[in-house]
């Protein structure tokens, strides 16, 4: 039993909110700080997450505390008690070394006295300053006193210190005497952490700076922050959606990407990674109150697992793709704006949009000075990577658990705890299903923190089946990875074993193992993490032939001394080969990368071969984009090809010929190909299987299904059963081990103390009224109800969220909801 | 609030417009995480609605059994208004649809008894829909005044 962490997390974003109640969650504290008055980030401005169009956020909120916090929305505020909340802060100083830094914080005055402000707003109205509104992105004004979030509560005001003139008008009028204009003062305060964890996110891009396509001259065009603020209803126009110029209802709506990311001129040699799917989720809820949106595009990165299904949705209900980049835009008499662009070569149109959409692009946002060398200091979410709100979240949990692990074993809660006392046994073991990278580092993160793990292997050797899909670097990492996990005491390997039968409570599992005689150990256990993995997929077998291969194996087979003195003329690329189709609907985000590091493989030893890539999008999210920006300048020629058209291979005896048509060209073109890579995808494993074992929910693909697909990546619907890598979506060996510690973060949260609480409110039985109808098993959605061995149903407490359906349900009153200190 | 000023002035002075107006009883059952936020929020960003409306927090509209509906009906409700969260944005995954079908089921048998549908309402209200919310419960309780005393109530008035 150790002494709890400290910690600060700089950054109240989602990244930062998301490790701060990681930290929280398992006994640490945290002081959590940003710059800004209210915590939220960019979350404030966004009212609707792809690809659900869902809200959802308080499905983040910790089971336990968010039944005490005074608030149940995370747009109101960050609330939990091992959380201190500092705004208008930022970091002056770092020094010390790993775990025990010292943190030089430096507050300003915020001017408003929050204890004092009831937000009634008089100030506002008095206030002479008026400038553009920050979050609405120019949309609106905004005065120099101002409400900082939207829906924050309490809903206390705040003065922007560059705006302020310091009139003294607010003050007059303030009735509270909350308001004190004096001089600025600074304070600064020291903290003693363990670790610091940045968080500090990311900056939009400013297309007035670069006067793109008139932003800043014509009123029409905004950007999508402005965009997305005009369609919550806590927005500017009520969510409306209005010409800026005139006030008319807005029809024709044109998005244009990449605005400030993918432009070379601009030195943005990056894709913001999450713009696509936002202009998507903005053009469908656009439609939803009846204008006509068009999406113009570069290429269409629906890289996410549901993403590809989310833009199908969204096109056949309407909505317009068109790949180009429109060249100029202007202003027409009577409102509107006329864009010209050019979709194939030699056509120009002129199109009337009332209102143009710039998906503007991001970058890296921290000015100030840079902690992440410092050791005890680690960075994450979009500071670090450009992310989206899912993989913010899994990176965030990443990061905590190895800020925890500075702080060595972990903490005991709490035992006498005023409200929740009601207390449950769990097992303080995991059982890890798959030893791929994915459950090697959800093993290695749980026992560094003292509990103990069982991996359940099928094959005979640990690794997982990333050496198929690969470079040698990173079976580098992954043999690392495997000597870690064969030399930890606290971690017990099960080779060519798989798991048969698995029943129990959440906190209390057994699952009983067996091996290939049939034989093997009942395990007890309090959590289960599935990392159960994937594979290429295999291609039909009427493409067997020596020179067509996965682009996987391409890439590996460069390496062969063989290949690298066989002469190679033309090598083949078919990117999206019988994927992102109806039978297989969703991007494997793998096979693009691949497939462009190995041009720069063929050039090294082949610089006169050509390199023909056929695709439907590349898919190169964040700083992968590099790599496709360099097969170009390597001189790799990039051929688009349509679903309907899709390019056709001729297998002959010596040969393969590769067929397609090439629009801009406008006729069919013909290669003779020495060596054909297709991007034929990644699948998951025994997803089907698990998911019927283990009672969680599996897409049609075989891929598990986790509670939210934003707020809650790493869960099954499940509590107690995690699930990650591989087996839950397409992912990067990065990203895997990222995954894997992120479900460990998980797991640990439950299972770090042996008395588990129970959540404040919690279904309840009278047995002696229940007739054991199971009608509250159907109803129930978490699968906390089971037929007991009494008589009588029994509740699974931890798994109990307490929604109250088995209440409702009841014909005899025999479920009752019980809240605790309500 | 300026309705309930004048509730009190009412002591003092003679009969005004409010006191001649029918004040129905209304009873919403709302969930925890968005209706209730988006009251919340109503009311932090000075939202005026009407002050007829007497709110119950549940944790999902998942766990309103139809008798907590007939016996508000029961005890003198003019109207019961229910609001939760968009559909498939439920906290609780999908309670608002178990609602959604309890709800569409009573409707027609609160026809049967006498009462009429429209004095049962359903609506998905976000947590940071403040507005809709004001203008939901603004018409809801419009339409109730409009209907008129449901006369249902057979003990004794909430």
């Amino acid at each position: 039993m150790s002494k709890p962490g400290r910690f600060v997390v700089a950054g109240a974003g989602i990244s930062g909110v998301r490790a701060s109640l990681d930290l929280a969650e398992t006994g640490h504290e945290v002081v959590l700080l940003d710059t800004a008055p209210v915590s939220g980030g960019i979350l404030l401005a966004l009212d609707r997450q792809f690809p659900n169009d869902h809200c959802g956020m308080c499905r983040m909120l910790p089971m336990l505390d968010r039944d005490q916090s005074k608030y149940f929305c995370m747009r109101l505020g960050m609330f939990h008690k091992n959380v201190t909340f500092m705004p208008n802060t930022e970091i002056k100083e770092i020094g010390g070394g790993p775990g025990d830094l010292k943190v030089l914080l430096q507050s300003w005055s915020a001017k408003v006295d929050p204890d004092l402000c009831n937000g009634c707003g008089d100030c506002l109205e008095v206030c002479p300053v008026s400038l553009p509104d920050d979050l609405a992105d120019s949309l609106s004004l905004r005065k120099a006193i101002f409400k900082p979030g939207p829906n924050t509560s309490p809903s206390t005001l705040a003065i922007d210190p560059d705006s302020c003139i310091l009139c003294g008008k607010c003050k007059e009028v303030c009735q509270t005497g909350a308001i004190t204009l004096g001089p600025d003062y600074e304070q600064t305060l020291e903290e003693k952490v363990t670790a610091v964890i940045m968080a500090t996110g990311v900056e939009y891009f400013d297309p007035g700076d670069a006067s793109m396509y008139g932003y800043g001259k014509y009123a029409d065009v905004i950007t999508s922050l402005a965009f997305e603020r005009m369609l919550s209803s806590s927005g500017p126009t009520q969510g409306r959606i209005l010409r800026p110029s005139d006030g008319a209802p807005a029809e024709n709506i044109a998005w244009i990407q990449c605005v400030g990311s993918r432009n070379l001129r601009l030195g943005a040699d990056h894709c913001s990674g999450a713009c696509c799917m936002f202009a998507l989720k903005q053009a469908g809820l656009s439609m939803e109150k009846g204008s006509r949106p068009t999406i113009f595009y570069m290429d269409m990165r629906t890289f996410g697992r549901d993403w590809q299904k989310y833009l199908d949705r969204a096109s056949s209900s309407g909505l317009r793709l068109v790949r180009c980049r429109p060249h100029s835009l202007e202003a027409r008499n009577g409102g509107g704006l006329m864009l010209s662009y050019s979709p194939v070569p030699g056509e120009l149109i002129d199109e009337h949009f009332d209102l143009v959409v710039l998906s503007v692009g991001r970058a890296p946002g921290w000015k100030g000075p840079d902690f992440s060398d410092q050791d005890g200091v680690l960075v994450t979410g979009g500071s670090k990577r450009l992310l989206d709100i899912s993989r913010s979240l899994v990176s965030a949990s990443s990061v905590s658990f190895r800020a925890a692990m500075i702080s060595g074993s972990p903490v005991q809660a709490e035992q006498g705890d005023s409200i929740t006392s009601q207390r449950v046994k769990v097992k303080s073991k995991v059982l890890v299903v798959g030893g791929g990278p994915a459950g090697l580092s959800a093993s290695l993160a749980l026992a560094g923190q003292g509990i103990s793990v069982v991996i359940v292997e099928k094959n005979d050797f640990l690794g997982g089946n990333v050496s198929q899909i690969s470079d040698a670097e990173a079976r580098e990492r992954i043999r690392e990875l495997v000597r870690d996990a064969e030399k930890n005491q606290d971690i017990e390997i099960l080779l060519k074993s798989r798991p048969m039968e698995f029943s129990g409570t959440t906190g209390n599992f057994q699952t009983h193992v067996l091996d290939q005689q049939n034989k093997g150990p009942i395990i007890e256990h309090g959590a289960v993490i599935l990392a159960s993995g994937g594979s290429q997929s295999t291609l039909p077998a009427s493409l067997v032939h020596p020179k067509v291969m996965t682009v996987f194996d391409l890439h590996r087979r460069l390496d062969d001394p063989e290949i690298k003195e066989k002469d190679l003329n033309c090598l083949v690329f078919i990117q999206c080969f019988e994927t992102r189709t109806k039978e297989k609907n969703y991007c494997s985000r793998l096979c693009c990368p691949t497939a462009l590091r190995s041009v720069e493989k063929i050039r090294s030893t082949h610089p006169e071969s050509r390199i023909i890539f056929f695709y439907r999008d590349i898919m190169t999210p964040g700083d992968l984009e590099h790599l496709y920006t360099r097969a170009r300048e390597l001189g790799a020629i990039f051929i688009p090809y349509q679903t309907d058209i899709p390019p056709k291979l001729i297998l002959e005896k010596e040969q393969v010929v590769v067929e397609g048509f090439d629009p801009y060209l406008g006729e069919e073109v013909k290669f003779k190909a020495d060596l054909v890579g297709l991007g034929s995808g990644l699948g998951p494993g025994s997803g089907h299987e698990l998911a019927e074992l283990f009672g969680i929910r599996v897409d049609r693909e075989g891929f598990l299904i986790e509670a939210d697909p934003k707020w809650r990546p790493v869960d099954s619907g499940r509590e107690g059963i995690f699930i990650c890598g591989l087996a839950r979506n397409p992912v990067s060996l990065d990203e895997a081990v990222d995954e894997g510690r992120a479900a460990a973060q998980r797991a640990m949260r439950l299972v770090y103390n042996p008395q588990a609480r129970m959540s404040v409110s919690t279904a309840r039985i009278r047995p002696a009224l229940c007739s054991m109808c199971g009608l509250c098993w159907t109803v129930c959605p978490y699968f906390a109800r089971y037929p007991g061995s009494k008589g009588a149903m029994e509740v699974d407490p931890l798994a109990c969220q307490g929604c109250g359906a088995c209440v409702a349900i009841c014909p005899n009153h025999a479920s009752v909801l019980e809240v605790q200190g309500d | 609030m300026e309705q309930t000023t004048q509730q009190t002035d009412l002591v003092k002075t003679e009969q005004t417009d409010f006191d001649k107006e029918f004040h129905p009883n209304i009873v919403a059952l709302v969930c925890n995480w968005c209706t209730y936020t988006a009251a919340d929020l109503a009311g932090v960003t000075r939202l005026k609605y009407p002050a007829e409306i007497r709110m119950i927090r549940l944790m999902c509209t998942g766990m309103i059994d139809p008798r907590f509906i007939v016996e508000s009906f029961l005890r003198g409700a003019d109207g019961v208004f229910i609001g939760g969260c968009h559909p498939g944005d439920c906290h609780y995954i999908n309670g608002n649809l178990k609602a959604r079908l309890r709800i569409g089921g009573l409707k027609a048998l609160l026809q049967g008894m006498g009462i009429e549908p429209q004095r049962l309402a359903l609506h998905w209200i976000g947590a940071s829909e403040g507005t809709e919310f004001q203008k939901q419960v603004k018409d809801f309780v419009e339409g109730i005044r409009e209907l008129g005393p449901s006369g249902f109530g057979v003990y004794d008035s909430i």
